[in-house]
């Protein structure tokens, strides 16, 4: 089982190198791209992505992916590592 | 008398397609008409900045469209646009930093990585001294590259290069003069011209009707090139030989709409109309307080609502490429696309044989792409000369075409450009020996083999893609480099990415199924096809399956070729390039 505040914390710790402390005041289901404003561009949100998958060691299939939808608040980035890396774990006890 | 007088300056017959969006250029011209005419009080200025600042890109330049590279040009625009609203200018040291990036050795390029050209060193030269209160790290340097601009005849022209020509033009004096003026406020720095001769040769474009042209290459007056000489002559001290004639002229130019027409006898007032006018009559030391009420409410027509200018009224400011992209995606109907496709060809006008992208504006190799693969000139003899004519004049000393007359080569405009000569099916006045020079000066690595936009640019899929496809067209082979290439930028799950392989977008999977398509490589639909479905949408194709609001013509036209390929209802993926 992944624990979920662990998760919820180490994706704020994650993106507070990429966006800065701020990022420690959004709220769990406030829209990112409200959050950040003019900056929160289509290469910041690659950079997002990026931080996150390597924080957790997953890969996001950006063609597959919802990627807009997953990464727009932290309690869907959440929900969504945790998938991956529930899937990462059954993947490894094969 | 050349091919180039007998385009009549009507604006285009037929219909075209208007895309509603907001120019960044209009939106200069519009705003400083009206700092000129002292009626910005008009204007919503919160809106406007937004927009302006949403190309703010975070390495401190400005990009023509959201999510496009900075350039040295749409900085100019959008920081000179800031300040005449007065809006405070956030971020000038970023700004500077890239400006320093653009320095090639010895000028300002457009771009880093570019080589330099007077249109661009002047934007970087003004901005960094004017706006972000810099400097020039190396005047000596910048001095010795504009004193190297005088050409034979007196006059200024693109490069040192081009001047070994003997190409003096009218906006080259602007903008080399301009940019030595910028300089001249950091040191006492004066460049080596005979100021003499390059006053008379300026004075000499003037015509008899009281207008001038841009150079003795071009027989019709206009009031761009008009623009252009006055104000360089107010800041070299001086003035036409005809003044009055040339107030008699701008003046007989005005239109009913309250604006002016670029052209005698053109029937379009456009916004860069107006911005020269303004400007000549003020470089004439005219009062232009009487234009005031007129000039503002013909601006006000041209508005976008989200906060931009386009160049006329708006329902009716169609351009080039959106209307090109639609003609296509093959959903008109055969009217509607005869109709549109003549108005593409409207879009060649006098003095510059390539089309413009909008009419009015200045001719662009890109656009002269798609207007040719839309179908435009297709049995005009006489036009497809002027556009081979025309290719051949502005073809660069290094070999490479730039995206106007004067820039700086990239291989976006070089790859357009083979692709004009493929589609009029010939290179006759092009130096294939110097375009092949300049293509393998883009080469970043040699094994593998991969380019960049510029010779010292960043390797990516497209730009190789398009050198090798230049390579082909010069009589080379590459097939086995083409498909090491594709392979190398193929998303596992779909589609094909430009830097690396993991974010796919539509322009670089269209240019590669185009260049698989040319190179005759086997192609795995599956792969492809399900890239398509994610990018499809109700109304047409995203440029990414990241963000599928972000779709227009082009992006739908791309997406729908791909489809009717796949569908094999078309045999051939036109050779198309954007960025």
């Amino acid at each position: 089982m992944i624990n979920s505040n662990s998760v919820k914390e180490d994706i704020r710790s994650a993106l507070e190198t990429l966006l800065g402390p701020e990022v420690r005041t959004i709220g769990v289901d406030q829209s990112f791209r409200d959050f950040i404003g003019e900056r929160f561009d289509s290469l910041m949100a690659v950079e997002v992505v990026t931080t996150i998958e390597e924080r957790f060691g997953i890969e996001v299939d950006y063609v597959g992916d919802d990627v807009r939808y997953w990464f727009e608040t932290l309690e869907k980035m959440e929900q969504f590592v945790k998938e991956r890396l529930e899937d990462n774990v059954t993947l490894q006890a094969m | 008398m050349n091919a180039l007088s007998q385009i009549a300056p009507r604006f285009p017959a037929g219909n075209a397609v208007v895309s509603g969006q907001p120019d960044l250029w209009c939106t200069y011209a519009a705003i400083r008409s009206l700092a000129w005419v002292d009626q910005l009080q008009s204007v919503d200025r919160p809106q406007i900045c937004r927009y302006i600042e949403s190309r703010l890109n975070r390495d401190g330049g400005y990009a023509w469209s959201k999510g496009m590279p900075s350039d040295a040009w749409a900085t100019f625009y959008c920081t000179e646009t800031l300040n005449d609203l007065g809006a405070q200018e956030r971020g000038t040291q970023k700004t500077e930093s890239w400006l320093d990036s653009l320095w090639d050795g010895h000028a300002y390029a457009m771009c880093a990585g570019q080589g330099a050209d007077v249109w661009a060193t002047h934007y970087a030269v003004r901005t960094l001294i004017n706006v972000c209160h810099g400097e020039v790290k190396e005047p000596a340097e910048l001095l010795d590259w504009l004193s190297g601009l005088q050409c034979e005849s007196g006059g200024l022209s693109w490069s040192p290069a081009f001047a070994r020509r003997n190409k003096a033009d009218v906006r080259a004096c602007f903008y080399g003069v301009m940019a030595w003026k910028a300089l001249s406020q950091q040191g006492a720095w004066v460049p080596t011209w005979d100021m003499d001769r390059l006053v008379q040769w300026m004075q000499a474009q003037q015509l008899e009707c009281g207008g001038f042209r841009f150079s003795e290459a071009a027989d019709t007056p206009c009031l761009w090139a008009t623009y252009r000489t006055t104000a360089t002559l107010a800041a070299l001290g001086t003035s036409p030989l005809h003044s009055a004639r040339c107030v008699a002229w701008i003046d007989s130019l005005r239109g009913p709409g309250g604006g002016f027409v670029r052209w005698q006898g053109y029937d379009c007032e456009d916004v860069w109309a107006v911005f020269c006018a303004v400007g000549s009559l003020k470089a004439l030391g005219q009062d232009v307080s009487g234009l005031a009420q007129g000039v503002s409410q013909f601006i006000q027509r041209l508005y976008v609502d989200n906060g931009g200018y386009t160049y006329r009224e708006k329902s009716a400011a169609a351009d080039v490429l959106t209307t090109a992209a639609t003609v296509l995606g093959g959903t008109l109907a055969p009217q509607d696309r005869d109709s549109a496709v003549r108005w593409i060809e409207g879009c060649q006008l006098p003095n510059e044989a390539g089309v413009m992208y909008m009419p009015g504006r200045g001719a662009e190799v890109r656009c002269t792409a798609w207007a040719l693969a839309a179908g435009a000139l297709r049995d005009a003899v006489q036009g497809r000369q002027a556009v081979l004519a025309w290719l051949g004049r502005i073809q660069n000393p290094d070999g490479g075409f730039g995206f106007w007359e004067g820039r700086g080569s990239d291989m976006v405009s070089t790859a357009s450009a083979v692709s004009i000569m493929a589609m009029l099916g010939s290179n006759n006045g092009v130096d294939c020996a110097q375009l092949e020079h300049f293509i393998r000066r883009c080469a970043i690595t040699q094994e593998p083999p991969t380019y960049g936009n510029f010779p010292d640019g960043t390797p990516t899929l497209r730009s190789s893609i398009q050198a090798l496809k230049c390579l082909r067209y010069l009589g080379h082979g590459y097939g086995d480099a083409m498909q090491a290439l594709l392979l190398r930028h193929k998303v596992k799950q779909g589609g094909f990415a430009n830097i690396g392989n993991r974010i796919p977008d539509l322009l670089s999977t269209y240019e590669a199924m185009a260049a698989s398509s040319a190179f005759d490589l086997e192609v795995d639909r599956a792969h492809v096809l399900y890239f398509l479905e994610k990018v499809e949408t109700a109304s047409g194709y995203a440029w990414s399956p990241m963000y599928r609001e972000g779709q227009d013509a082009l992006s739908t036209c791309l997406g729908s070729l791909l489809r009717q390929w796949f569908q094999g209802r078309l045999d051939v993926l036109p050779h198309l390039y954007l960025s």
